[in-house]
């Protein structure tokens, strides 16, 4: 099956789930005249989406360009591992440590996909880190006066 | 004539001048940088202004909003990021061309373009502001629904390629509106009683998710994640020639018109007239093909229109008492924290605040257009730093952004899941622009067709015979047929072949 066939298959996926979410969905209110309710975007979002899956699954033809390659996917992958790891560590370590550590690991991850592991500099990715990290730490509490998050050892 | 005078000289008392220019360094940064803008300035600067005089505060806070549009096609030009919504259709080639080579020429075109968006649109507004404001209350829920949709759809048929997956974009970001409290009867759908969805999915969120972080990581999958390449001996004089602007007069005063009627309608402003205004530039090009490759044309539609919305905006501003946009809503509370009278009432009662308003925006913009000519040889410095550092400096800098939007940790992680979404976006080759485009515009969509439907007499009926909505109901409607129609002529073409 190529791309633009699962694509189809995607969207008429989330087509239905949309539909069957919305038949479910509970509208206490009493209707206007002539209002259709809050059930009719969603249910208008769910056949532009059915429509355009049967759509782009019947006008798919060949296997079209490949997006990434199999290491292509593991890099690309691999920020967004490094993002989940950060945003689930910004609530309990807060702002200043999650993001010296995602900053670090997302620079060392960038340099090892990019241009191989021997051009990792550690300690120099560290204390880039840990200086932007302070840097906009300091722009955003005191500058613009932001509460950004301190995680359980106040800071 | 004489009260403008005394308006514009009011400005040059040295403390005014000094806020004025800090407001646009503060306007320029805050929209440089991603995931933070504009109206996220005035915002955090509105409380520091109710201890100001009005002659300081007003010009503080419209020399940020001048900073922060004019400011936001700095990033789409130079690393393919939008500061905003306002400059999403610039990144298509204005980044193309910093890739290509030839950031001065990018960043001059957006410099030139911002200022004459800027400056004219204010001149005309100041002229028209009671004429115009007039037609504005003719228009009805029917009118704005059918202008939505027919930007949705003006902006789906210049997807390249598959028309169905244009479509497909548009309704996927209808569908993320449609998470939260339903406008009109304040109905919760989909937040499954989650407290941190009622007020719907953040637009700064997905903005940064989809094009930050999922933009970078396909890059980095794909190899393309070194920052461009800059010729320093190109960086000279303004970046482009008078030919270049002579050539472009026609889609300049296109997009200006596009700018200033759209910026003009309330609820709407930049963030939709440069996709519209890109839109159209494309449509009316000899060369079409270049679009998307680093034409400059590109860069003047979309930079003239998103400026023009200031004038348009400012418009139903002062003469309604109506934002045009979030920011100018934030400057109607400024001016209401201050004591102005605002709606119909201000021109007459306050004309010597108006006229501060009009000069203020005319000096920001001639200041702008200075401080980004000296800054344009400091902007592509940017492009020395080592990539792994910037790149993961703005995946950081965007999550900050996101969180600052509603002071959540939950936002950030909308963000993550945004960028799960753009990636889908990227893999499946449906355009980022329509999904943006619908949700900035769901919510609205959604209101003036309950609306529409609620004051109407004959239903969906009454959408086709008001006459300016049926026009734009037809315009919509062929602008989705017409690219259909081209592919199938394609591809019996092809299969005659």
């Amino acid at each position: 099956m190529n791309k633009d066939k699962s694509v189809g298959l995607i969207l008429v996926a989330i087509a239905i789930v949309v539909a069957i979410a919305t038949i479910n969905m509970s509208t206490s209110r009493l209707p206007v005249s002539g209002d259709p309710g809050a059930k009719l975007m969603p249910y208008i979002c769910s056949i532009i989406l059915g429509v355009c899956g049967v759509g782009i699954f019947f006008q798919s033809k060949g296997k079209g360009k490949r997006f990434l390659t199999k290491q292509g996917w593991i890099n690309c992958l691999g920020i967004f591992v490094i993002c989940l790891f950060f945003v689930l560590l910004l609530k309990p370590a807060g702002y200043l440590i999650s993001s010296a550590i995602g900053m670090f690991l997302l620079v060392t991850w960038i340099v090892y996909a990019k241009d191989g592991k021997e051009n990792i500099k550690p300690v120099a990715f560290l204390t880039f880190s840990v200086i932007t990290t302070l840097l906009l730490y300091l722009f955003f509490t005191k500058v613009l006066n932001v509460v950004l998050p301190k995680g359980i050892l106040y800071f | 004539m004489d009260s403008l005078f005394s308006a514009l000289i009011s400005l040059f008392v040295p403390s005014t001048l000094a806020v004025i220019l800090l407001g646009i360094i503060i306007g320029i940064v805050f929209g440089a940088i991603p995931g933070l803008n504009g109206v996220m300035a005035l915002t955090l600067m509105l409380p520091m202004t109710i201890f100001m005089a009005p002659s300081m505060a007003i010009p503080f806070l419209m020399s940020i909003y001048i900073g922060g549009v004019s400011g936001t096609f700095i990033a789409a030009v130079l690393v393919g990021i939008p500061g905003g919504p306002s400059s999403i259709a610039t990144c298509w080639d204005g980044y193309k061309l910093t890739q290509n080579g030839q950031p001065a020429k990018a960043m001059g075109a957006g410099i030139i373009s911002s200022f004459i968006g800027t400056f004219f649109s204010t001149i005309i507004a100041a002229l028209l502001c009671p004429y115009i404001a007039k037609l504005a209350v003719k228009l009805g829920p029917w009118e704005f629904f059918s202008l939505c949709l027919c930007a949705i759809t003006l902006v789906v048929s210049i997807s390249k390629g598959n028309v169905f997956k244009g479509i497909a974009g548009a309704g996927l970001g209808l569908l993320i509106t449609t998470v939260g409290i339903a406008p009109i009867d304040a109905t919760q759908r989909f937040t499954y009683g989650n407290a941190n969805l009622y007020g719907g999915i953040n637009q700064t969120a997905v903005l940064l998710g989809t094009f930050a972080v999922a933009q970078i990581a396909v890059a980095l999958g794909q190899k393309t994640a070194a920052m461009p390449e800059v010729d320093s001996s190109k960086l000279r004089g303004i970046g482009i020639t008078l030919n270049e602007l002579k050539d472009n007069f026609i889609n300049i005063i296109r997009s200006f018109m596009i700018g200033l009627w759209i910026g003009f309608l309330p609820g709407m402003g930049s963030g939709l007239s440069n996709m519209v205004a890109y839109s159209a530039a494309k449509s009316g090009s000899k060369h079409p093909e270049k679009f998307g490759t680093g034409c400059v044309e590109g860069i003047f539609a979309p930079e003239v229109a998103n400026n023009a919305s200031i004038g348009g905006a400012i418009i139903p501003m002062i003469a309604l008492g109506i934002p045009g946009d979030t920011a100018t809503a934030v400057l109607l509370s400024a001016l209401l924290l201050q004591g102005v009278q605002t709606g119909p009432l201000m021109i007459q009662n306050n004309l010597s605040t108006v006229n501060v308003i009009y000069m203020t925006v005319l000096l920001s913009a001639v200041i702008v257009l200075i401080l980004q000519f000296f800054g344009m040889r400091l902007f592509p410095k940017l492009l020395k730093m080592p990539y792994h550092y910037v790149y993961g400096t703005i995946i950081i800098l965007c999550f900050t952004g996101a969180f600052c939007a509603t002071n959540s940790v939950f936002n950030c992680t909308m963000m993550f899941f945004a960028s799960i979404l753009g990636l889908f976006l990227y893999w499946a080759e449906i355009p980022t622009g329509t999904t943006l485009l619908a949700m900035i515009l769901g919510k609205m969509i959604e209101t003036y067709l309950r609306r529409g439907l609620t004051y109407g007499q004959h239903g969906f009926f009454d959408f086709v015979v008001r006459p300016v909505s049926g026009v734009l109901l037809f315009v919509a409607l062929g602008s989705l047929i017409i690219p259909f129609i081209k592919w199938l002529k394609d591809r019996k073409s092809n299969n005659d072949g």
